[in-house]
């Protein structure tokens, strides 16, 4: 399966110039183990959306699905 | 001036005397607005060492030059007080909708005198202003208060209101509006309580004066326009500030009973997914703000629906994890008992918090608490304890005065873990793992607020274990932050949705006519912030060094579960923070302002009689 994954602002830095990934899965797999892979710092971003709906790290993407990462700049 | 209505309410709560004041110019271009007219009146007008609950105290209610322009989140009142939970310098700040009714009244700040014999309403109708009997009121919820005085006055009027605990002084008492928002911090309401001053209800129909409409329209779209297309906004929109809490969870800075972990397990049961999924109904936004990051929620208990704005973030941290909730119902709950009584839900949460570790420590037992048993995790707890803080009854009459006068009563070590600085409670960050944010915690002016630095950014960027430019980053911070409460802006949209300070530079000037440059108004925000720790130094004989300490427990004690788990910071490692942080400052190293620093920020009087107030 296919899944698209995207990172808005600060964090096109951790993605190629397109400011994306396509990534083909074999299986199944959590969105943390996905972001582990591809170094992506957990703590870097405040949020990851599916859908314009947030979701957890636990989250397994599904065929066609883009997840983005919503950069951390303030809180609280 | 421009951006400014001119006038100055002053109402003599004890003779029922209402004077209408002008504005000084002078105090505008030195001090700008909301923050900054609180800390230059109250430091000038508070006679020295008064009582917190008694009618020498003043509160202020101020807006800024700002407050209901066209800019985004316009709509911030900011209010202070010599605070009683501190007895230092008190500032919280509330969103909706008061400061633009009350600019469209007439007024830039109303300045609360003496003490009312009787329960009162201060009513302003535009030029008109009475202080109406507040019997009827008297014992009414905060939030029950505005829907009665709306249904008495008119929907429109725009009202600040107390609850039960400010009627009964307690020292974490809020003040609160619109509904659910409140200026939580520093126990404002309970001085609101001691004035015997259940509400004030304003409504105005003026129009604000703009000094360049032409500019100040065109610099308001820009910004609007500027969030309407970050990609962050659907975010807020959606979430709110409950977005935050899966990622503090994630990193270990999320408050886990009593801040002994940073990391709790359940947090997926609170987070802010599950609070959109299953009680969310209606998202909701302060006065001209593109973001409406505040949520409607509906529960249901005991057959009665029961709405409640929240859980945010700093709800969900000190109510939730900290008292190891577990479930969203139980936590919005939680939060609308606190709304109702109208107690701060930060103080509040870590108050039973502290009890819980307290008693499962065997420090204290069931003699000490009339029979209940302290478990964190158990929400029927926590709703009698508010209740018993709220209305000041059994263990609750000493919990609401917040955690270090509890632990002074209960002793046996429990200072150690009284998650506190300066007499004020943490709010939702913990921190042993993050230098800067607990520096932030320490310097704060008022106590252990995020609200003038929230630096656990700068923890990530410049290393988590590392102290480097740590300080640094805090001192610029709370020059820049602070900003936004001198404006009368919420500072939220520049946080979340990078809108640039330099915009709200061009607006201020274009609103006001003044000329002002980002560095000025920086240098004007420090003045103000070495004038609160002043106000602190002159109100608390022997102030320095030791103020600024964190509680034992992030001296030395590792963090125990999560992703920090083992870590910590040492005495010498905090030291070495805030020698860093007053070398920056230009205090000394028992945090003093040096006259020359004070001269330096046109504080000259304050450095010649600096050294009277430490002597005394």
């Amino acid at each position: 399966m296919e899944i698209r994954l995207e990172g808005l602002g600060p964090l096109k830095d951790y993605f190629p110039p397109e400011g994306h990934h396509s990534l083909f899965l074999e299986e199944a797999r959590s969105l943390r183990d996905i972001l582990e892979e591809l170094k992506i710092p957990l703590e870097a971003f405040l949020a990851a959306t599916c859908e314009d709906k947030v979701v957890e790290l636990d989250y397994h993407p599904r065929d066609g699905e883009t997840i983005r990462l919503i950069p951390l700049v303030g809180g609280g | 001036m421009k951006g400014y209505t001119g006038m100055i309410l002053r109402v003599d709560l004890t003779t029922g005397k209402i004077n209408k004041e002008p504005l000084p110019e002078s105090l505008c271009r030195k001090y700008i607005g909301g923050r900054g007219f609180i800390a230059r009146i109250l430091f000038d007008e508070l006679p020295r060492h008064i009582e917190p609950l008694g009618p020498q105290n003043k509160v202020i209610v101020a807006t800024g030059p700002l407050s209901g322009q066209f800019v985004p989140s316009a709509g911030r009142t900011i209010l202070g007080t010599k605070s009683p939970a501190t007895r230092g310098y008190g500032e919280s700040n509330i969103g909706g909708h008061f400061a633009t009714e009350l600019k469209q009244a007439g007024y830039d700040l109303i300045i609360l005198e003496g003490q009312a014999e009787k329960p009162s309403i201060l009513h302003i109708k535009d030029g008109d202003v009475n202080l109406l009997s507040g019997q009827r009121y008297w014992g009414m919820g905060a939030i029950q208060t505005e829907r009665v005085l709306k249904d008495d006055l008119g929907e429109r009027y725009q009202c600040l209101t107390i609850g039960p605990a400010g009627e009964k002084e307690v020292p974490i008492a809020c003040v609160s509006h619109d509904f659910g928002r409140q200026a939580g911090r520093c126990g404002i309401g309970a001085v609101f309580g001691n004035k015997r001053l259940k509400a004030i209800a304003v409504i105005g129909t003026q129009d604000i004066p703009i000094a360049d409409f032409r500019s100040a329209l065109e610099v308001g779209k820009k910004m609007y326009q500027a969030c309407m297309s970050h990609h962050a906004l659907e975010l807020w929109q959606k979430y709110g500030t409950s977005s935050v809490v899966s990622w503090s969870n994630r990193i270990g800075t999320f408050p886990t009973r009593n801040f002994q972990s940073g990391h709790f397990s359940s947090f997926t049961n609170i987070s802010g997914i599950v609070m959109r999924e299953r009680i969310v109904v209606k998202d909701k936004g302060c006065f001209a703000c593109p973001m409406a990051c505040g949520k409607y929620s509906r529960i249901h208990r005991e057959d009665k629906k029961i709405y409640v704005e929240g859980p945010e973030y700093e709800t969900a941290a000190l109510l939730g994890g900290n008292c190891g909730l577990s479930n969203i119902e139980d936590l919005a709950y939680a939060n609308y008992l606190c709304d109702e009584l109208g107690l701060d839900t930060i103080s509040a949460g870590s108050a039973v918090a502290f009890a819980m570790e307290c008693f499962e420590r065997g420090i204290i037992g069931v003699r000490e608490t009339e029979g209940l048993v302290l478990r964190f995790g158990e929400s029927e707890i926590v709703f009698k304890l508010l209740e018993k803080m709220g209305r000041r009854e059994g263990i609750g009459d000493l919990l609401c005065q917040g955690v270090k006068a509890t632990a002074r009563v209960w002793g046996k070590g429990s200072e150690h873990f009284a998650m506190e600085v300066k007499g004020l409670e943490i709010s939702g960050y913990e921190s042993r793992n993050a230098p800067a944010m607990m520096l932030s915690y320490m310097t704060s002016d008022i106590g252990a607020h995020h609200r003038p630095s929230w630096a656990v950014t700068a923890d990530i960027t410049l290393g988590r274990n590392s102290l480097e430019g740590k300080a640094q980053r805090v001192v610029e911070l709370q020059h820049l932050r602070p900003l936004f409460d001198v404006l009368g802006v919420c500072r939220l949209p520049w946080i979340e949705l990078d809108i640039s300070p330099s915009l709200y530079v061009k607006a201020l000037n274009a609103c006001t006519g003044m000329d002002k440059t980002i560095e000025e108004l920086l240098e004007i925000s420090e003045r103000i912030w070495n004038l609160t720790r002043l106000f602190n130094i002159r109100e608390n004989p022997g102030y320095g060094r030791h103020c600024d300490y964190p509680p034992g427990r992030w001296m030395g004690e590792p963090v125990q579960t999560g992703p920090t788990r083992g870590k910590t910071l040492s005495r010498d490692q905090v030291d070495h923070l805030l020698d860093e942080y007053y070398k920056l400052r230009g205090w000394d190293e028992n945090g003093i302002p040096l006259p020359e620093t004070l001269e330096q920020f046109g504080l000259f009087q304050e450095a010649k009689e600096i050294g009277s107030w430490k002597s005394d």
